[in-house]
């Protein structure tokens, strides 16, 4: 088989408080070179971690949720995939929390969009048990 | 007006004209009628049979589980049951049959009795041999679905492609072979495919993946044929891993962009003052690469100013007009002042009708006058930044 | 944790270098202990050096603007210093509204940012 599997070692990361910020920004970071990605394109990725990290704290039941990250290959190419669950309510319209400046916390509303601008790959899925964004920055 | 009795010995005149096994059956499911073609097809006569019960053709593992009941509790629920099985003959041989069951009424809608239609499709299981060794045989791993999206059939290079036994696959939905983050969309997909049906190649110009069993990914082509079954419509699926074409592609991609890449230099017009000619058209690649070999040009030599020319990108839509508007706007955050140059009338035209807020943008017709303020505005500053600097020792005294 | 944030004066101008991987609680931390610095010695530009960050996300980002408002208020100018190439287009590409922030490539450019938004805001204040 020429495609390269996904590599085996997975990472998580408990989120549950606004210390957990830094663990998670280590995490993608360590993979992020694990994976050979250039500053540029690491720096964005932690980024849209934070982001989707405050969203858990913000939005989901308890502020609780977890990463996984893993590094993936494809096509020749490393990345890194960020998997951030929560079992909170859901975002009961995904199109539009996906959207700059929708926020049903009264702010500005760009983690989503901004975190989807920063990445190669954001998938949502939600339902009212619970979310699940997953993230995937590739190298060049 | 038509009694019970009348009825029946219609349809046995029927049934001595086809030439399916036919049998007629009380409400118990005694048979109390028998064609020709149900001797043939099982080796009993009419008078061995009528007064027993038609279960003395079921294997015994059928007539433990009361196939009998099923069968006419479903003809009577829906108005006609179907289904294939192994039936056993007279002589203990075994065929493989396609029965319908359906319910006999009386003129006031009571249950009268049944009808059971018996066909030998043991030969079309023969046909089914040879489209199994077809399959078996194509270089392609194949993949049959019906309407459900449920697997049907599976050849040998699918196992080795996915690395699935046959078995793990065949009844489940054709998405277990679809990476997670494309299942929502590929079910939407083949049910649009389904209504509309013909050969042909699946998401042209679409990046398709496959996944393995393992969890790892395949980039695959899928060509799609409509496949017309007895059991309804099926879909075939060939499916061909393109790993090494797509790598060969993205290398050739990569190569290009490395060469237009190259074309397009960031030149040290003067100390502190860089130039970006943009030459081309920019797609979202480009110009995210061209952005950052400027920002990492600007911290390097820290350029105070930058002037992006853009008289050879030939036209600024609302795209390219938002990636130059990002550029600036990273440029501005590190401290690096932009001028753009070689704006066109029409240019100028198409970023106001866009709408496009350039925001505190310094615009010049030509790169000469660019360079002009561009000059001016290092000179200011130094200027300020020698007042700065003897503020600053003044204050250290 | 309480670890003080150091905070540098030369002449009327403070300056300040924001470094590591910040939690939220040590950037709201860095905005109150600035503000009151600024209040309590006078002074009368701020320069914030963040090339020792790695990341500037959202709510940093939102911090920062914040801080440079309180500033403006209590009578100062503030000049952000040392955006990295990789934090730029991270800022632009998430969205986060900057266009406010007045920046600079390092210190020395800094402070001539500085004195000359000081002379245009004293030549605001006489109109
Ligand atoms: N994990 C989650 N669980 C439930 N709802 C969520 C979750 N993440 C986001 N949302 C919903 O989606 C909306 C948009 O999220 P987004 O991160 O884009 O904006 P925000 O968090 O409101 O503002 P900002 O990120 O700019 O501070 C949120 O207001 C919230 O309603
Ligand atoms: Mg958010």
């Amino acid at each position: 088989m020429t495609a390269g599997l996904a590599h085996p070692a997975v990472r998580t990361v408990e989120i549950a408080t606004e210390a957990d910020l830094i663990r998670v920004r280590q995490a993608l970071r360590a993979a992020s070179e694990q994976a050979g990605l250039g500053l540029v394109d690491s720096t964005k990725l932690i980024t849209a971690g934070s982001e989707l990290t405050r969203n858990i704290l913000t939005y989901a039941t308890g502020g609780r949720g977890t990463l996984s990250v893993e590094q993936v290959r494809a096509l020749g190419r490393n990345g890194v995939r960020g998997t951030f669950t929560d079992s909170g309510p859901g975002i009961p319209d995904v199109d539009a929390a996906l959207t700059d400046g929708f926020s049903t916390g009264g702010s500005l509303g760009l983690g989503l969009p901004g975190s989807r601008r920063l990445v190669d790959e954001l998938t949502v899925a939600t339902s009212p048990s619970g979310t699940t964004v997953t993230v995937v920055k590739w190298g060049r | 007006m038509s009694d019970d009795g009348t009825r029946l010995r219609v349809l046995e005149a029927v049934a001595t004209l086809v030439s399916d096994g036919i049998a007629t059956l009380d409400p118990q499911g005694v048979v109390v009628g028998w064609n020709a073609a149900a001797t043939e097809l099982t080796g009993y006569e009419a008078d061995e049979v009528i007064g027993r019960s038609v279960s003395l053709l079921y294997t015994e593992e059928d007539t433990a589980r009361d196939l009998l009941a099923t069968e006419l509790d479903g003809s009577r629920g829906s108005g006609r049951f179907e289904t294939e099985g192994v039936r056993v003959r007279k002589d203990g041989s075994r065929f493989r049959a396609a029965v319908v069951v359906a319910p006999l009424t009386g003129a006031d809608g009571e249950l009268t009795g049944f009808v059971k239609v018996l066909r030998d499709v043991t030969s079309r299981r023969a046909d089914e041999a040879m489209f199994n060794a077809l399959l078996e045989s194509a270089p392609d791993a194949m993949v049959i679905v019906d309407p459900d999206g449920r697997i049907t059939l599976v050849n040998r290079q699918a196992e080795i492609m996915f690395g699935y036994h046959r078995e793990e696959l065949v009844g489940q939905t054709i998405e277990v072979l679809v990476p997670q983050r494309l299942r929502g969309r590929h079910v939407h997909h083949r049910d649009g495919f389904f209504a509309a049906a013909q050969v042909r190649p699946m998401g042209v110009d679409l990046d398709l993946f496959g996944v393995r069993k393992d969890g790892s990914e395949l980039p695959v082509e899928i060509s799609l044929s409509p496949l017309d079954t007895d059991r309804g419509r099926q879909v075939c699926a060939a499916i061909r891993d393109v790993t090494e074409r797509r790598e060969q592609a993205e290398r050739l991609r990569r190569q290009r962009d490395e060469i237009m890449e190259l074309s397009t230099p960031v030149i040290q017009v003067w100390d502190r003052v860089l130039a970006l000619p943009i030459i081309g058209t920019l797609d979202s690649g480009r110009a995210a690469r061209l952005t950052e070999a400027l920002l990492e040009k600007i911290g390097e030599l820290q350029a105070e100013v930058v002037i992006l020319d853009i008289s050879g990108v030939p036209t600024v839509d609302t795209l390219v007009a938002q990636h130059l508007l990002k550029t600036v706007q990273a440029a501005t955050l590190m401290g690096a002042s932009s001028i753009l140059s070689g704006v066109r009338p029409e240019t100028a035209q198409a970023i106001v009708h866009l709408g496009i807020d350039l925001g505190r943008l310094r615009s010049r017709n030509t790169l000469r006058e660019a360079l002009q303020l561009a000059l001016q505005i290092v000179r200011d500053r130094s200027s300020a930044m020698s007042e700065a600097a003897a503020d600053v020792a003044g204050a250290a005294w | 944790m309480s670890e003080t944030l150091p905070i540098l004066k030369i002449g009327d101008t403070l300056l300040v270098a924001l470094q590591g991987d910040l939690d939220d609680a040590a950037v709201v931390r860095i905005e109150e202990q600035l503000t009151q610095e600024v209040a309590r010695v006078h002074a009368a530009g701020v320069l914030i050096d963040v090339s020792g960050l790695t990341v500037v996300d959202s709510f940093i980002a939102r911090v920062l603007a914040r801080v440079v408002a309180m500033i403006r208020l209590l009578g100062a100018q503030t000049v952000v210093v040392g955006i990295s190439p990789a934090v730029a287009i991270t800022l632009v590409e998430l969205g986060v509204p900057m266009g406010h922030l007045d920046t600079a490539l390092n210190a020395e450019q800094g402070l001539a940012l500085l004195r000359r938004l000081r002379a245009a805001a004293d030549h605001g204040s006489d109109r």
